[in-house]
């Protein structure tokens, strides 16, 4: 089996995924810190980008990845690959 | 490896590569492009062994967003490698505590050279946000988008070892704040809820910080001060400052609440290890793999390890998948004998 495994472009993803698509029960929600009461999504806005509050909320399934990012992914080099340990093949 | 004589298959997604040297930048990437899109010019941060600073002064060069970086001051000192990245990409880069926040100034009034922490480094760069319109906040874990951006390692992996006929029976990962360890298992994790595999999944903190093993599951703020929204994680109190190990990327007090509630459903198995016992492992994994491990990636070879040698008395075969988030060349100090292991 060869230790290398590079980087197929086919194998980029082309979404994230969302585990809380999957989840029967979530962790209970975010609460303000002043009030105690469940968060709600416009009061991050004093803090964080708009798009990203919501992916922060979304339970789909999958997002899609933007061509930009997906562009900025796949053009590092040699990114991500898998690699695997030498072992001497006791199995 | 030919040294552990394990039937065990193991395999690593190596984050390494990156050009910042660590997973960090799958979600620095997709944040400065999201502010980017919302017309923000500014995205202030916290950082400890300073992966998270340098991926996000990385995305925010290409992207064309400044990035102003809250380095906690005990990796500020000890990786100096790391300020200067984030300073080729542009970061601005402050020690925390600084005197430059209100969060910040608690601390350095009571003592200037004190070591910081994830948690105030957070105050300081969420202040910065809350008093700046043109700036917002960006964080490198905990988060469940942050999670979301990172799952690209995992999916990814899973097609590699697809391509092999593999589906992993163990998945490991480090666990500061939970990203890596999220974006490698949670696709996996899909495959155990969907399909009903059988896969163990195993976070690995140091023992210095140990928020899944000995932390409390309840409400807790993200930072020091109590800035933040309150999160339902393990934590190990707002307030706690981890002695200043070299693993500074997992000096962090709380835990991804998605992390923690798999911990809670069994999910996931949480171990600890110590600074002593994670350096052996990274050491022998240089000698043998030809790749120096970051200190926080350190932790999931040392569980793997175990798990191989586990599987040498079991004479059983298993899969193995684990996380190495990160190369650990401008961390090669902390490798020194005559350094402060805890």
């Amino acid at each position: 089996m060869d230790r290398f495994i590079f980087r197929n472009p086919n194998h980029l993803p082309t979404h994230f995924y969302n585990l809380k698509a999957d989840l029967e029960e979530l962790p209970p929600p975010p609460l303000n810190p002043v009030t105690k009461n469940p968060l709600k999504p416009e009061e991050l806005e004093v803090i964080f980008p708009r798009s990203f509050i919501a992916q922060e909320i979304t339970r789909e399934r999958f997002i899609p990845i933007p061509a930009e990012v997906l562009e900025a992914y796949s053009s590092l080099p040699a990114h991500s690959p898998d690699l695997r340990f030498k072992t001497n093949g006791l199995s | 490896m030919d040294y552990l004589e394990t039937p065990a298959k193991i395999f690593y997604k190596y984050e390494g590569v990156s050009p910042t040297g660590s997973h960090k930048t799958n979600t620095a990437l997709m944040q400065a492009y999201l502010a980017k899109q919302d017309g923000i010019a500014a995205l202030s941060t916290e950082t400890g062994a300073g992966q998270w600073g340098s991926a996000l002064s990385y995305a925010g060069s290409k992207f064309g967003l400044r990035i102003q970086v809250y380095m906690v001051r005990a990796s500020f000192r000890q990786k100096p490698g790391r300020r200067i990245m984030m300073e080729i990409f542009g970061g601005q880069v402050m020690e925390s505590p600084s005197p430059t926040t209100e969060a910040g100034r608690k601390y350095y009034a009571e003592n200037p050279d004190h070591p910081g922490s994830l948690g105030i480094a957070i105050s300081e760069a969420v202040e910065v946000a809350a008093r700046n319109p043109e700036i917002k906040y960006s964080l490198g874990s905990v988060l469940d988008a942050v999670l979301l951006h990172q799952s690209i390692i995992g999916l990814e992996a899973e097609r590699q070892l697809q391509d092999l006929g593999l589906l992993p029976d163990v998945v490991v990962g480090c666990v500061g704040g939970g990203s890596n360890f999220a974006g490698l298992s949670f696709p996996f994790v899909r495959k155990t809820l969907k399909e009903k595999a059988a896969i163990k999944f195993i976070a690995v903190e140091p023992e210095a910080c140990p928020s899944l093993t000995r932390g409390k599951l309840g409400y807790d703020h993200g930072d020091s001060v109590g800035l933040t929204p309150l999160l339902y994680m393990h934590s190990l109190g707002k307030d706690f400052i981890p002695p200043a190990i070299h693993a500074g990327g997992l000096r962090y007090h709380g835990m991804a609440p998605l992390v923690s509630h798999l911990v809670k459903k069994g999910t996931v198995e949480p171990r600890a290890y110590s600074q002593k016992a994670i350096f052996e492992a990274a050491k022998l994994f240089f000698k043998t793999e030809g790749i120096l491990p970051a200190p926080e990636s350190a932790h999931a070879i040392a569980a793997v390890i175990d798990e191989a040698l586990e599987a040498r008395k079991t004479r059983k075969s298993p899969t193995i998948l684990f996380n190495l988030s990160g190369h650990g060349f401008l961390d090669i100090n902390a490798y020194d004998p005559n350094s402060n292991c805890v």
